[in-house]
This record gives C-alpha cells, structure tokens and sequence, in this order.
C-alpha cells in the first residue's frame, strides 16, 4: 500500500519551505510576494491533509487572495524605492542567520525527543465533518470570542483608513 | 495512513525560522510584514496538526486558528496603512532608519 498521505506531506512540505526560503531571500520584493502566495497555498494543502477543509479554504481567500493582493498593492504604492539596487538586507546578516538556525535547531530537537501522547492520528467519523464541527463550535463555545473578532476587524478598517488617509493641509 | 505529528511539527518549526530570519534581516517595512506573515501561518500549522492528532472532537484547535487568521488581517491590514503613512512621511520604508523614537 502507497503512503499517500505522507507523499503529499512530504511535497507540501517542501514546497511551503521552498518558496518561504525565496520569501526571506530573494532580492526583487515582487517576486517575494509571489512566492509567499505559493508559500501560502502550500499551507492550505496541508490543512486538506489533515482534514481542516474550512481552514484550506479560509486560509486561500484570506491569505493567499487578500493579504498577499493588500502586499503587493503596498509595493506597488511606494515602488520606485523597490527597484532600487542599494542594500536591502541589514548588516546583522549573519547574526540572524545564526540565531534562526539556533532556533530551528532548538525546537526540532525538542520536538523530536518529546514523546507526544499521540503518535498517529486517531480515525475521524466521516461524519460530522470537521466543517460542522467548527461551525458548531464556533457559534457556541466560541460565540463571544466570534462577535469580538467582528468588532476587531472593524476597528481594524477604520485605523487603517485613518492611518493611511492623505491629511488635509 | 498520515505521518506522525512530528513531521508537521518539524515543517512548522521551519517554517517560523525562515520568518524569524526574514523579521531579522530585511530592511523594507513589507518584507519584514512578509516574514512575520510567515511566522502566523507556521503557528497555525501548528495549531491544525493538534488538533488533528490531540482532539479531533472538539477541534478547539481549528477554532483557534480560525481567530489567527482573523487578527492576521486587521494586523495585515493596519501594518500596511502604516508604511503608506511612513512612505508619505519618509519616502522610503526602510525601517533601520527610522529610529525618530528611540533616546
């Protein structure tokens, strides 16, 4: 039998590390926003894999339809800086390069040495759905936090109206 | 069968490096609000693998990187406006230069 889950964790995987390295590397900020779109939709797969459907859903129209559109409309409004050919990474290059390493380090050995309670994934019912069960969820368990999200993101709109509105001279 | 909870753990913990690398070294406002994009998505992996492999039940989970996504775009949203306004302000995003805060 074909481990088809873990070919497709494997993939997904490396496709979402991939085009995360081009994110943080790469010198021209439009190709970054791209590749996190990619990076992004890469994500999304694995949240079908472990079979969060409403999230890979979610997590395409936010991320990788309105963050990454919100991204690329930021580079484009203060372009002529991008195409310039000065030093776009800081001096502190090799420093950060250590202290990610360190931290990558760091949590993979303890994740890997930790023993977890539950090794292999426990079988889902087909149903309900996890679908179901997050909406049910969300509107009992979770009702108050859900209505504040909604007063957030609306506070969230208008700061950033205010914020980026031209002032009146 | 799916692979172990490590696998996505260990793709996570990546995943939040190369954000944290990216946080670190780029001078241009959005390619910091890039990695830190990235970092946000690592911590919800996080947060689906659990609650796959720990509560498939409940799926608090789920729920919760529902809320992620969230504040990610109101923090998306006002991060942005933020380098307009530096942009209009400045004319550049580069954020080692602006320092006007710091004593």
């Amino acid at each position: 039998m074909i481990p088809w889950s873990a070919i497709a964790v494997g993939l997904l995987g490396a496709l979402t590390i991939g085009s995360a390295l081009l994110v943080v590397t790469l010198r021209n900020l439009y190709h970054c926003a791209l590749f996190l779109a990619l990076s992004f939709t890469g994500i999304a797969g694995l949240y079908v894999v472990l079979s969060a459907e409403f999230l890979a859903a979610t997590q395409i129209l936010v991320y990788v339809g309105a963050i990454t559109v919100l991204i690329l409309f930021a580079i484009m409004l203060t372009e002529h800086i991008v195409g310039e050919r000065g030093q776009i990474v800081s001096r502190y290059r090799l420093p950060s390069a250590a202290i990610s390493l360190l931290m990558a380090l760091l949590v993979g050995g303890t994740l890997w040495s930790t023993k977890w309670p539950s090794q292999q994934a426990p079988r889902l019912s087909a149903t309900p759905t996890t679908s179901f069960i997050l909406g049910r969820e969300l509107l009992t368990t979770y009702l108050i936090p859900f209505e504040v999200a909604s007063v957030v993101l609306l506070a969230a709109l208008v700061g950033a109206v205010v914020l980026a509105k031209q002032e009146a001279s | 069968m799916l692979p172990s909870l490590q696998a996505f753990l260990l793709i996570s913990a990546l995943l939040f490096s190369i954000g944290l690398y990216g946080v670190l070294t780029r001078r241009n406002a959005v390619a910091v609000l890039m990695g830190i994009e990235l970092i946000l998505n690592a911590a919800n992996l996080n947060l689906v693998a659990f609650a796959r492999y720990g509560d498939p039940v409940r799926l608090a989970g789920q729920a919760f990187a529902v809320f992620v996504i969230t504040i990610a775009a109101a923090e998306a949203a006002v991060g942005l406006a933020i380098v307009i306004a530096l942009y209009r302000n400045f004319r550049h995003i580069n954020v080692d230069d602006v320092n006007f805060m710091r004593w």
